[in-house]
């Protein structure tokens, strides 16, 4: 017992002691020797977010589901008085496994064209620029180029600017689709899709 | 019937068979020799009686005429005197024959002697008259040649006719007597030949039935004898083994002797501590009822144990609620701090310092998280090992209740156990009582098993002596039966 409270003090003396050397760190050095990533997980697979890609984060916010939408597209929320679509990052990234319950976590991409959701935020990671080292061709995917390498784990980062390029692209094609075989179509039953644009 | 007689009644039958033949012959002859008797006595008293009375009637006339020749002669008065008596002699002779007469023509003799005597008595009266007279002696003698001579004459012939009559039937009595003896003789020599063939054939049948079955009897005594002769020898062999056997007994009956004077000594003791037993459960009552409290308050530490488990189970409850804001707190912590570090980075130049601030705080806000997981865990042991120490907090109660209910059968069973230390203190005193007297008893044993070691050997000494007589009984029964039959002597 005594053992852990030593322990327990000591712990906290070197928490003091990071907390006072963080301020005598010039801001230099912290940006240029390291990158800030989102460590994820998007149904079991671990993953990575750059923050400069990112706007904000968000947590168990309310999405309003969009009726005849694609099975990427969640529904709708309000962020910063905002609506954003909400596209399901497992979906997208090809986890998805069955019926699960809606991902609790949100991002906005950095030019909050959209949000982005996955089950669970794990961790902010501060990686050293060397860590980050291109995917191998084998396993490189459309929206993962890089990888995070740190002592005890492996995670790909995903580019949030190429998913939602991609969505972009996906959804101006099937607007195009749908305008030339379904002209007429009312108003209402496009909004959604313009919304989400 | 007679496959049915016995020895004695048939030797019994044979002799009464030989006795009747005995006096039948016995009758026979008794009768018959009284009756050859009878004959004999008729012929001498009677016949021959007749014959000799007859001769002495001659002889009695003889002498009559010679007495009257002398008185004739010399006129002498002896002569007439005894002429007298001779013939008063011979009136009673021929009295006498007139009773004994028995046949017709001895009679009519008789009575023609007495008529021609009567002639003769008279005609030599007339003559002796006449010689008294005188006269001469020429005329006497011729008037007794005339008168008497004559007569004289028919009476010899009639006295002769009466002798040769009885001379005759004195032969044929006789003749009779001895035929009738002869007769007799015949019969007792008839039957005594049939006794004699009755005995032989009563002695054969006898012998053969008595030799038959008294050969069977032997060779079943020959059989038997042997038999003995074996059940002695097994009698013997048994009496040997037993002897062994009871000296074995003997030895076990020691043994069992000191083994019971041990276990006299070791119920004595028994008895001597069953008392020290029974002492110390009185004494222990005392330290059951202390014991019992002892639990009862067991009892009540353990529920009050219970009791401030589950508060603190509780207690870790609410800490865990209080830890779940935590937790929620350093969550939305952490993400406005990712935020303001994004904003910041959004910022520029101008952010960087704020930047600076945010990541501090995300930092803290990161500690805070896994400090709150930390503690977490802690709660969740803490919850668990209160779980853990309810269990078995109630466990222990309820084994105390089972201990208390289990030490309350145990004081009862120590109360019983005194109870029954004193009952084995009286049976322990019964044993050792029973002990001394089974040990006397086994002491009489021991003698008597003693006993019966020495008439098993005095057994197996008469068994042998069985033994020996059965030899000499098969040897008897083996010359027993050499002497009933023959063919066995070979």
């Amino acid at each position: 017992m005594s053992g852990t409270a030593h322990s327990l003090t000591r712990r906290a003396a070197e928490l003091r002691r990071a907390f006072d050397r963080s301020f005598a760190e010039t801001a230099a050095d912290q940006a240029r020797a390291y990158e800030d990533l989102l460590a994820i997980t998007v149904g079991d697979v671990p993953y990575a977010l750059r923050m400069a890609e990112i706007a904000s984060l968000h947590v168990d916010r309310p999405v309003t589901p969009l009726p005849g939408s694609a099975p990427e597209l969640l529904g709708l929320t309000g962020l910063r008085g905002a609506m954003l679509p909400v596209y399901d990052l497992r979906v997208i990234l090809g986890r998805a496994q069955g019926p699960t319950r809606t991902p609790r976590w949100l991002v906005v991409d950095a030019q909050a064209r959209a949000a982005l959701a996955f089950d669970r935020f794990d961790a902010h990671l501060r990686v050293g620029r060397e860590r980050l080292v291109p995917q191998r061709a084998h396993a490189a995917s459309q929206y993962a180029q890089e990888v995070a390498r740190m002592d005890d784990d492996v995670r790909p980062i995903v580019s949030v600017a190429s998913v939602l390029d991609a969505i972009v692209t996906a959804t101006k094609d099937t607007k195009t689709i749908s305008h030339e075989e379904h002209e007429g179509h009312s108003a209402a039953q496009r909004q959604p899709k313009d919304a989400a644009l | 019937m007679a496959r049915h007689w016995t020895f004695g009644q048939k030797v019994g039958a044979s002799f009464a068979l030989i006795v009747a033949l005995a006096v039948a012959m016995s009758v026979v002859s008794y009768y018959a020799l009284r009756a050859v008797v009878a004959s004999k006595d008729r012929v001498i008293d009677v016949e021959a009686q007749l014959l000799i009375d007859a001769q002495e009637l001659q002889a009695l006339r003889e002498a009559a005429a010679a007495d009257a020749r002398g008185y004739l002669l010399t006129r002498e008065d002896r002569f007439f005197t005894t002429l007298q008596a001779s013939r008063t002699s011979f009136a009673a002779v021929l009295a006498r024959l007139q009773g004994n007469v028995v046949t017709d023509e001895g009679r009519r003799l008789v009575d023609t002697i007495e008529r021609t005597n009567e002639e003769q008595v008279r005609a030599m009266d007339q003559v002796i008259a006449l010689r008294r007279t005188d006269a001469p002696l020429d005329a006497v003698v011729q008037a007794f040649d005339n008168q008497v001579g004559p007569v004289r004459e028919r009476l010899d012939a009639a006295i002769q006719a009466f002798v040769a009559l009885e001379g005759q039937r004195l032969r044929a009595a006789t003749q009779a007597s001895t035929d009738a003896a002869s007769a007799a003789s015949t019969l007792v020599a008839t039957l005594a030949l049939f006794s004699v063939l009755g005995a032989c054939v009563a002695g054969f049948v006898l012998t053969r039935t008595l030799g038959r079955q008294i050969g069977t009897a032997v060779s079943q005594v020959q059989s038997s004898s042997a038999e003995l002769q074996a059940a002695a020898t097994q009698q013997a062999t048994g009496a040997k083994e037993q002897a062994t056997a009871m000296t074995e007994i003997a030895t076990t009956i020691g043994e069992l002797l000191a083994t019971s004077r041990q276990i006299t000594e070791s119920a004595q003791r028994v008895a001597q501590i069953a008392e020290e037993t029974a002492a110390a459960a009185r004494s222990g009552d005392a330290t059951v009822d202390e014991a019992h409290a002892s639990i009862a308050g067991i009892r009540r530490q353990v529920d009050l144990i219970v009791g401030h488990m589950l508060e603190l189970g509780k207690k870790s409850q609410q800490i865990g609620s209080v830890l779940d804001i935590v937790s929620e707190l350093a969550e939305q912590t952490n993400i406005l701090a990712i935020n303001a570090t994004i904003e910041a980075a959004g910022a520029g130049e101008a952010g960087r310092r704020f930047a600076v601030v945010a990541d501090e705080i995300r930092k803290l806000a990161d500690r805070v998280a896994g400090s709150t997981k930390e503690i977490r865990g802690l709660i969740e042991e803490v919850r668990s090992a209160v779980n853990t120490t309810v269990m078995a907090t109630e466990t222990g109660a309820k084994a105390v209740d089972a201990g208390s209910a289990q030490f309350g059968r145990v004081a009862a069973a120590f109360t019983q156990i005194a109870g029954l230390v004193g009952t084995t203190t009286e049976a322990a005193r019964e044993i050792e009582l029973s002990t001394r007297q089974q040990t006397t008893a086994v002491e009489q044993v021991n003698v008597a098993i003693a006993n019966i070691a020495q008439a098993s050997k005095e057994t197996e000494a008469s068994s042998g002596q069985t033994q020996q007589t059965a030899s000499q009984l098969a040897v008897l029964s083996t010359d027993l039966l050499r002497l009933v039959r023959s063919e066995a002597a070979a």
